[in-house]
């Protein structure tokens, strides 16, 4: 437990600065896409589309941080193997395939976003692992706390 | 679940309380209330001899088979 408690603080400030730099993102993609899409020229129409599916990335994004910061909260009380915490590693999978979904449009008109739709693809996979791996754990929990 | 634990009736017969046998083998009394309402997935052999020896019984006066049809 002692090893916890070292690594949930810094986790929990991980996840309050990314959705800090997510929060910056939504002021400040236009300008960030306009440098990273200007390698390569893009019709207006692309443009708006890119910025179109990287603003609904942004919601799903705000919303997996919102899990992950309730789950490290969580596990900080000691609530580690109960039923919620499942729940909200299955949301983090949907999210990561929700957020694939979106960039295809991204990638149709802007091919190296791809890399970026293959990623979030596999990170969903792996993400159902933990959730199925934490499903068992969770069973197993509430057995022994069934064993009088 | 098939298996039905008979705690109450030992108890009664007895004349024990919930929180007496609890206090006395060591468990908490939701433990035994888990226990007691047939909730318990599991018994350790070393709770099921001391509630035995507590109450003066046999395992099979405390559990009872049901076949589930």
């Amino acid at each position: 437990m002692k090893k916890t408690s070292i690594y949930i603080p810094f986790a929990l400030w991980a996840n309050r600065l990314v959705a800090l730099v997510t929060f910056a993102l939504i002021f400040f993609l236009p300008w960030i896409l306009a440098w990273y899409i200007g390698f390569r020229p893009l019709t207006d129409m692309d443009r708006t589309l890119v910025t179109a599916c990287f603003y609904c990335c942004v919601v799903v994004i705000l919303w997996a941080l919102w899990n992950v910061e309730r789950l490290l909260q969580s596990i900080r009380r000691g609530q580690v193997f109960i039923r919620e915490n499942v729940t909200r590693i299955r949301r983090l999978c949907y999210c990561c395939g929700g957020v694939g979904l979106i960039c295809i449009p991204a990638a149709v008109a802007y091919l190296p976003l791809i890399f970026l739709v293959i990623i979030m693809a596999f990170l969903c996979l792996m993400v159902s692992v933990v959730a199925s791996v934490m499903d068992a754990a969770v069973l197993l929990q509430e057995e022994n706390d069934l064993t009088v | 679940m098939a298996i039905t634990v008979n705690l109450d009736v030992m108890l009664a017969k007895r004349k024990m309380s919930s929180l007496e046998l609890a206090n006395r083998i060591g468990l908490t009394q939701a433990n035994l209330s888990i226990l007691k309402t047939g909730k318990a997935k599991a018994i350790r052999f070393a709770t099921l001899e001391a509630i035995c020896r507590e109450l003066n019984c046999q395992p099979g006066d405390l559990l009872e088979f049901t076949p589930e049809n």
